[in-house]
């Protein structure tokens, strides 16, 4: 009889903990009221999450968005899919929601969650208006057949199906708060660099199933290429003598203080996305990344 | 103070040493135990770095805007690229301090055009040096050869560090 119990309680902790983990995973909802998608501003989100760099073969070697080159992680190697709107092997089908729904929730309109190595933790914080614009954009972005490769995992990742665990485990989708007691450019750089600019995907140090750990963030990670990417924190990069305008500096020149170059794939960040932004927007990162105090008007170029 | 002993004195020297061995970063342990002509390159390397920093600050507004500075920094590279560069890269010159990438001798042709470039580039800088304006364009276009080359090239820094650790 007390042998039974045990069995029991047993399987009906193993359920709970199975319930859990493949439970309906968190999923933020916005609400479109009064907000129109605009293509222009849609291609500078663009720019800011540097899409291009991942959906788009290298060296011109395929279309705009029709899929990129193998991305090596510890799990295995991760190819981007097609996002132009062609039809079939694109993205021209969805809806605006289902493109909300993947951005912001990774999840895919067939149910399935994406992999984390599509930066949906980081877009989750993307303005409702951005992600109106982006999708604006994307719908008019030529159609192409896919270039990617397809994922190449080892088992178990392989199964998407665990992602479903992985997010009950390690996503909270929330948008972007801003922190009330620090200024508009403080705030806007917390914006990019968290939300599209998604920077912390690569500085920062993942766990053994690949989470991003909040207390570490911007500590130093792996990078696209499988190589290792340094730490950006504010107190690192003042100790190797970063002030005020050289982050901004180097995200458009990619020169750091010291007069060397940024290379790898730093360098193709720069001259895919950030050598793209506005002053005002690397500026503001800038002030984000230092810790700064807002710069006073003007004296910012 | 109470003398101490040579005994003690080598104990604390030896401890001393290791203890700034340690704590070098990586880049700085490895340019110190570098030497003849990898040195040599890193020397010059650096050269480049400090006049690219200087007009860079210039660029930024960290500094004003000073042609003659500008102009020395160019002058600085335009005699120390091209050749000169070059010949601080003899077949055969990898060792483990330094951040060069066997590439360069798989693709020497490459190699020797973009330190040719640099050259080039550089005296344009000297002689667009006069105002900030002109100078601006030039000094970009510059620093698009040094990431070109130091991106086919060189070790990445962190990989380096991984390497020593």
């Amino acid at each position: 009889m007390k042998k039974l119990l045990f069995i029991l309680a047993g399987v009906a902790g193993l359920s709970v903990a199975l319930l859990y983990l493949f439970w309906t995973p968190r999923a933020q909802m916005r609400d479109w009221t009064g907000i129109t998608g605009d293509a222009v501003r849609g291609a500078y989100v663009a720019r800011l999450a540097d899409c291009a760099s991942c959906h788009t073969l290298p060296k011109g070697a395929g279309p705009l968005f029709a899929g990129g080159a193998p991305i090596k992680t510890p799990f295995g190697s991760f190819s981007a899919p097609d996002i132009t709107s062609d039809p079939v092997t694109g993205i021209g089908s969805w809806t605006r929601d289902a493109f909300a729904q993947a951005v912001l929730n990774g999840a895919d309109p067939d149910g399935s969650s994406y992999y984390p190595v599509f930066p949906y933790p980081s877009f989750a914080h993307l303005s409702t208006q951005d992600v109106a614009d982006l999708w604006a954009y994307l719908k008019t972005v030529p159609p192409a057949p896919s270039t990617a490769s397809g994922h190449d995992l080892t088992w178990p990742f392989s199964q998407r199906v665990l992602m479903r665990a992985w997010k009950n485990l390690f996503f909270r989708p929330a948008p972007f708060k801003p922190n009330l007691k620090r200024g508009a450019a403080w705030n806007r750089g917390a914006y990019i660099v968290t939300g599209p600019g998604h920077c912390g995907e690569c500085h920062s140090p993942r766990g053994w199933l690949g989470n991003t750990q909040g207390g570490r963030a911007l500590s130093g990670g792996i990078g696209p290429d499988g190589k290792k990417v340094p730490t950006i924190t504010a107190r690192a990069l003042a100790e190797d003598g970063w002030t005020r305008g050289d982050v901004a500096f180097a995200l458009r020149l990619g020169l750091a203080p010291d007069g060397d170059t940024l290379d790898g794939a730093m360098a193709e960040v720069i001259a895919q996305s950030t050598r793209h932004f506005t002053p005002e927007d690397r500026s503001a990162i800038d002030t984000y990344i230092l810790d700064l105090p807002d710069p006073a008007p003007k004296s910012d170029r | 103070m109470r003398k101490l002993s040579a005994r003690m004195r080598f104990v604390l020297g030896i401890c001393v040493i290791t203890g700034s061995a340690l704590l070098g970063g990586g880049h700085l342990k490895a340019h110190e135990g570098a030497t003849g002509i990898v040195k040599e390159r890193m020397d010059t390397m650096k050269s480049f770095g400090k006049a690219v920093t200087r007009m860079g600050d210039m660029l930024k507004g960290k500094i004003p805007y000073d042609g003659q500075a500008v102009q020395q920094g160019a002058q600085t590279i335009t005699t120390h690229g091209g050749a000169d560069l070059i010949a601080l890269f003899p077949k055969g010159s990898e060792s483990d301090e330094s951040h060069a990438l066997p590439a360069i001798w798989q693709n020497w042709t490459k190699f020797s055009k973009l330190a040719g470039e640099l050259r080039t580039k550089a005296a344009a800088l000297a002689a667009a040096a006069d105002s900030q304006e002109t100078f601006q364009p030039v000094f970009v276009d510059l620093t698009d050869t040094c990431k070109a080359c130091h991106t086919k090239f060189r070790k990445k820094e962190e990989e380096k560090k991984e390497e020593e650790n």
